[in-house]
């Protein structure tokens, strides 16, 4: 668990490999960044340029009353210079924008591909919710940094290199006036700004816990109210909302300190330079608009160097996000296909067409052995022979190892010694894509994709027909319910289904599966009971699916399993019984009492749901 | 108005620290319209020599020594900026930590209020409710508020005051000049206005198609196990290139926008700055102003044409949070459970149901009609009956979740009525089919209904709940997490932990509702044995679809339909004509099935 907890924020200086990598992945944007910073220079040049027009405006034109016809250039000039600032400030906002929506759009892309190809046991072992949290916010933290902060670091260093310039030649003594005071400013902002972001950080983690708690007390109201807990929530709520405004007060004093700091920082150089420079206009070596723009500039230098100090601590921050997403980026998956077979088979994203080797149903495994954690073994030493269209029912308790059998079989994980052989030949030797587009998948929890019924119909043949998906959908006697709802095929299902009961959302997944027309047949079966009406359309969807097809079940349903060519009893990794249903009852091992401790209870479930339909018919008569 | 009201609710002590940062915004705004004035004092009258205007100044200067003297000890200048600096640095000091102070402690309690009221809802408010909606303006809706208090309230405050009291100063400086110089303040603030009210709409659609790829993601990789068994990479990955262009676009265009903003306004802006200087320089050769005053002119007006277009969009905030106060008002309309009313004597455990009738007001189909039954203090009495019957709705009315229609409920010879809700809840031990369990510890989520529970209590109840073993497996033990941040536990485990957590607080009755429906038969028998040893004394219900769960009970009762269609113990309903035989003969039959395939 620990490796998928939050970082939390360390003081940890800048790493430079991490920057190196960041800055490779946006080298397409080489040219817009160019652009950016040109302009960036531009508006350094105009930050610099106004000071100097208004003491030029006082030096020359009110103390020396130079020509009107100097005051119209003056004017011109000073106009031109604000047009081109409000062209360059349009124009730093849509190439920033540009390079920021840019790069995460790449960026995502690629981390989306790259969890395309990553195998299921990744995705067994990483939360949803951590990867989410990569897609979203670390690459939207660090596409904002790399456009904005970035630019915003550059402007800030060319505004004082442009001011210190400009002081320095106009008259260098003022100028170190005010340059001593820079060191003293840049150690305060930088133990101000880490922080205050810092505290920040805390202050976003508190808050989420009170959206969490807001979430819970809302739906766990039931529970809280039958045990009386609305008190005892409310306190560790109130305790909560406390810490949060603690941290965040603190937050606040800390900015709220920083800014008077500086700004009395500045004032100290500006009290210099009245009285340093004052005297020198008394003395009448100094000129009188030069004190004034050295007065603008001293004001002027400060926000850059905030600014600085502030972004350095941003980057520090963002290297945690920028850190996380190059570990998704270099995640290597645990099943590769070879070169040679992509070239044969072609890749998960590019299948060549048109199929190579079909699958004829033979499979054996061979000598197999598997586990996820080396300590615990799951499969050891495994062997099986499966004609071509046998229907194999898999029973067993959870944890027997009968989903890793399945897994194993579709490839989602590979054997860690011994051989899976499809029609003969060693499934490694194919690819992944070869095998998985010739599989009929069904999920024990059937996952449908918001949209209509007909695109989750379609979802595994994209290019299929209206009238093929209707003969997928009547083939498992999905049909006639989905005419019956309000829009027939166009019906939209709702996020994950939820608009459709579970057996619907079952029949739909079957149809999906009937419609790729695969060769093998993997099907895992729902515990969830479902009513005798549905019940009966999916055992009918089931026996047409797996027509002449190799197939396994992962079953829990009594008429599935006794309909199965042959079944497995599966226990501790283990075939421990297997035959027909009648050879099994027979037996009277452990497949008679799982068969009569079971079944009761889908016995009794199928009672009630008669004496409903019974009582049903009686009321309406 | 609603607006004050609604705030004002929320200051208490802290009403005084709202006027504190009044008056520390005014006195900044006004100390940084001194600065300018100051400087022009020195170097129109020190540095330039120019004679003073203001007879009480010249006096006073006088008084200390003259021009002269000030001009031999410069320094003093340096004095007074510094000065002046340190009120100014108390007073952005002062604001900046009221500001956090006022608007944090308005948030928490605004939180606390919001969190306490819907707490104490009545349960049929939450069944009502969207938990996501309500969770967004929560968080949200009170974020906008504690916004507007953490800075824009004194950001306004500013620049009401400079741009008035600049505009008083400049007014006395040169009149015609100040008309020039404010001439666009009413062009920026509309702008700012009508842009962000309108930019409202931008905002919202790039917010949109943001949640609609972060959606796409979630889902694509919720369901990445369908994805890859289909071999359906390559068109996922075009689905997400779809969406992740439309969210780049649509925000692209919000920067654009934006830019287009911020570039016109700067434009506005910069002009009228040219405007001042070009006038300021035909008034100075005019000789209707002094060099210093052209100063002031140049220093004022940047200082308020900035907050000035600040102004605009704090308005447009502002009505944002006047929806935002407008959305919370509709939560704490929603009504009040009163659980601290009524009688609190001791339970022991007589239950009555007397002609009860129940339907939700909402509705006109009775989901109980005429239900009468009597359970004596101690027994065990089964409540039977298919999905729908109406079982949980009974649960619902013994624990007042919600009350019956007509007729009457008694405990202990009482209207349930009389008694305290919360008294009524904390004895009435109640397993529901679903329990929650917080994202706690489970040792923490046991402890929850007896906080004085020690180690070694929970420990029994665990045992009891059969639950124990399964806990002791995780790496963590007790102190393992549940839900989202820790392990997901099975709906079996989680009733389980239920029972648990229901047990530990000993009541008189003890109800479980379909509550062992996800554990298997052996240890749904084993849990009851258990749990008869230890509460001899305790009423229990039990509310189930199965017949062993049911057939040791004193009394068995059978609902259908809202009505109570049978009742008496095992034996003589396994006698008698109706569902429980039905059930019971079925299963036998298929047990005899089975048999009958053995002998084949």
């Amino acid at each position: 668990m620990s490796q998928f907890e939050e970082q939390e924020f360390q003081n940890e200086s800048l790493d430079i490999a991490v920057w190196k990598k960041i800055f490779r992945l946006l080298f397409p944007f080489r040219s817009w960044i160019v652009e950016l910073l040109l302009l960036n220079v531009l508006i350094a040049c105009l930050d610099v340029l106004f000071p100097y027009m208004n003491k030029l405006a006082i030096d020359t034109f009110i103390m020396k009353e130079r020509a009107y016809s100097h005051l119209v250039l003056f004017g011109l000039v000073y106009f031109v210079g604000v047009a081109v600032q409000a062209a360059t400030v349009y124009g730093f906002f849509s190439l920033a924008g540009k390079i920021e929506m840019g790069f995460s759009h790449a960026l995502r892309r690629q981390c989306f591909e790259k969890l395309h190809s990553l195998s299921f046991s990744y995705f067994d072992q990483t939360p949803i919710g951590w990867l989410m949290a990569r897609m979203t916010s670390d690459i939207g933290r660090l596409s904002e940094i790399v456009s904005w902060s970035l630019m915003d670091l550059f402007w800030g260093v060319s505004v004082m290199i442009g001011v210190t310039v400009v002081m320095l030649v106009v008259n260098w003594k003022l100028a170190l006036l005010i340059l001593l005071i820079v060191p003293i400013l840049a150690y305060v902002s930088a133990w101000f700004q880490i922080r205050i972001l810092k505290n920040y950080r805390d202050v976003r983690k508190i808050n989420s816990k009170i959206t969490s708690s807001f979430n819970e007390g809302i739906t766990g109201a039931k529970t809280t109210k039958t045990l009386v807990l609305e008190e005892s929530n409310f306190q560790e709520f109130h305790q909560h909302t406390q810490q949060m405004r603690e941290a965040s007060i603190r937050a606040a004093t800390l900015s709220s300190l920083f800014l008077p700091i500086v700004m009395g920082l500045g004032a100290c150089s500006t009290a210099a330079l009245l009285v340093f420079g004052g005297h020198e206009v008394l003395l009448g070596t100094l000129e009188f608009g030069t004190l004034l723009m050295f007065t603008q500039y001293a004001t002027q230098f400060f926000e850059p160097l905030r600014q600085i100090a502030r972004l350095i601590a941003e980057f520090q921050m963002a290297q945690a996000s920028a850190e996380r997403v190059l570990a998704l980026l270099e995640t290597e998956s645990r099943i590769q296909d070879s070169a040679a077979t992509i070239q044969k088979y072609g890749s998960v994203l590019e299948p060549v067409e048109p199929l190579q080797d079909p699958i004829r149903g033979e499979i054996e495994f061979r000598h197999v052995d598997f586990y996820y954690h080396p300590e615990e073994p799951v499969l050891t030493d495994f062997n099986l022979k499966v004609q071509p269209g046998q229907t194999i029912a898999l029973v067993g308790e959870t944890g027997s190892g009968k989903s890793s059998i399945v897994n194993l079989l579709c490839r989602f994980y590979e054997p860690v010694h011994g051989e899976i052989l499809i029609d003969g030949v060693e499934y490694r030797q194919r690819s992944c894509s070869w095998l998985h587009r010739q599989l009929g998948y069904v999920l024990q929890s059937p996952h449908l994709f918001s949209g209509s019924i007909k695109e989750n119909v379609k979802f595994g043949k994209q290019s299929a027909t209206d009238e093929e998906i209707e003969a997928a959908c009547r083939l498992v006697n999905a049909h006639d319910f989905i005419m019956n709802l309000e829009k027939g095929y166009d019906t939209d299902v709702g996020e994950g289904g939820a608009r459709l009961s579970v057996g619907q959302k079952q029949l739909i997944s079957f149809a999906r599966a009937v419609l790729v027309d695969p060769a093998l047949f993997v099907l895992d079966e729902a515990t969830a009971s479902i009513d005798t009406e549905t019940e009966k359309m999916i055992q009918y969807a089931i026996d047409h699916l797996l027509k002449g097809k190799t197939s396994f079940i992962i079953a829990h349903r009594l008429s599935t399993i006794v309909s199965a060519d042959r079944i497995l009893v599966i226990k501790k990794g283990k075939i421990v019984e297997q035959g027909n249903h009648d050879s099994l009852m027979a037996l009277r091992g452990y497949y008679y009492r799982l068969y009569t401790n079971q079944f009761n209870e889908e016995l009794e479930q199928r009672v009630y749901q008669k004496e409903e339909e019974e009582w049903k018919s009686y009321s309406r008569d | 108005m609603n607006t004050f009201h609604f705030i004002n609710r929320y200051l208490n002590q802290n009403r005084w620290r709202l006027i504190g940062i009044v008056i520390a915004v005014i006195s900044y705004a006004f100390l940084n319209l001194c600065s300018p004035l100051v400087f022009s004092f020195f170097i129109d009258n020190v540095i330039n020599q120019e004679p003073i205007e203001s007879a009480i100044l010249a006096v006073l200067i006088d008084r200390i020594g003259g021009i002269g003297w000030i001009q031999e000890h410069l320094w003093i200048g340096g004095a007074v900026v510094l000065i002046l600096s340190l009120l100014t640095c108390t007073a952005v000091f002062l604001r900046g930590y009221w500001n956090g102070v006022v608007s944090e402690s308005v948030a928490q309690n605004l939180r606390d209020h919001l969190y306490h009221h819907i707490q104490y809802c009545p349960y049929s408010v939450h069944v009502q409710v969207k938990t996501g909606d309500l969770v967004q303006r929560c968080t949200s809706d009170v974020e906008q508020i504690r916004r507007f208090l953490a800075g824009q309230f004194s950001e306004m405050i500013y620049s009401i005051f400079t741009a008035v009291i600049a505009g008083a100063v400049l007014l006395t400086l040169n009149p015609r000049m100040a008309l020039i110089a404010v001439i666009s303040m009413p062009f920026l603030i509309g702008y700012a206005y009508y842009f962000f009210t309108r930019a409202q709409k931008i905002f919202r659609s790039s917010d949109e198609s943001e949640g609609e790829m972060t959606a796409m993601i979630q889902e694509s990789l919720s369901g990445i196990r369908v994805i890859k068994a289909f071999n359906c990479e390559k068109n996922e990955i075009e689905k997400f290139e779809k969406k992740s262009t439309d969210y780049k676009e649509k925000t692209f265009l919000l920067l654009k926008q934006l830019g287009l903003y911020w570039g016109t306004s700067d434009f506005l802006c910069l002009t009228q700055i040219l405007i001042v200087v070009l006038t300021g320089i035909f008034a100075v050769r005019n000789g209707s102003l002094s060099v210093g005053n052209y100063f002031v002119f140049i220093s004022y007006e940047g200082m308020i044409l900035w907050p000035i277009r600040n102004l605009g969009r704090i308005l447009a905030d502002m009505g944002k949070m006047t929806v935002s106060i407008g959305r919370l008002e509709e939560i704490f309309a929603y009504p009040q459970e009163e659980t601290e009313k009524g009688i609190t004597d001791p339970i022991a455990g007589t239950i009555e149901f007397s002609h009860v009738f129940f339907r939700y007001e909402d509705s006109d189909q009775w989901i109980l009609k005429d239900v009468s039954f009597q359970i004596q203090k101690g027994e065990t009495v089964a409540l039977l009956g298919p999905t729908g019957s109406g079982k949980s709705s009974l649960v619902h009315l013994l624990t007042r979740l919600y009350d019956c229609t007509d007729g009457m409920i008694l405990i202990d010879g009482k209207d349930i009525r009389q008694f305290q809700k919360k008294h009524l809840r904390k004895n009435v031990g109640l397993v529901l089919q679903e329990p929650f369990l917080f994202s706690k510890t489970i040792y923490e989520n046991i402890r929850l209904s007896k906080l004085s529970a020690a180690k070694e209590e929970i420990k029994r109840v665990a045992e009891i709940a059969s639950v124990h073993d399964v806990i002791t497996e995780f790496d963590r033990g007790y102190d393992t997490l549940v839900g989202e941040k820790g392990v997901t536990l099975s709906g079996g485990q989680k009733q389980r932990v239920a029972i648990a957590r229901t047990i530990l607080k000993e009541t008189p009755i003890l109800i479980f509702d379909d509550s062992l429906s996800a554990v298997d038969a052996q240890t749904d028998a084993e849990i009851r044995r258990k749990l008869k040893e230890v509460q001899k004394q305790t009423t229990t219900l039990i509310i189930t679809q199965r017949v062993a769960s049911a057939e040791q009970a004193d009394l068995i009762l059978v609902l259908e339909n809202g009505q109570i269609t049978q009742a008496g113990t095992d034996a003589q309903l396994r006698c008698q004509e109706g569902l429980y035989k039905r059930i019971v003969a079925i299963q036998k039959a298929r047990m005899e099935g089975v048999m009958a395939d053995e002998s084949i």
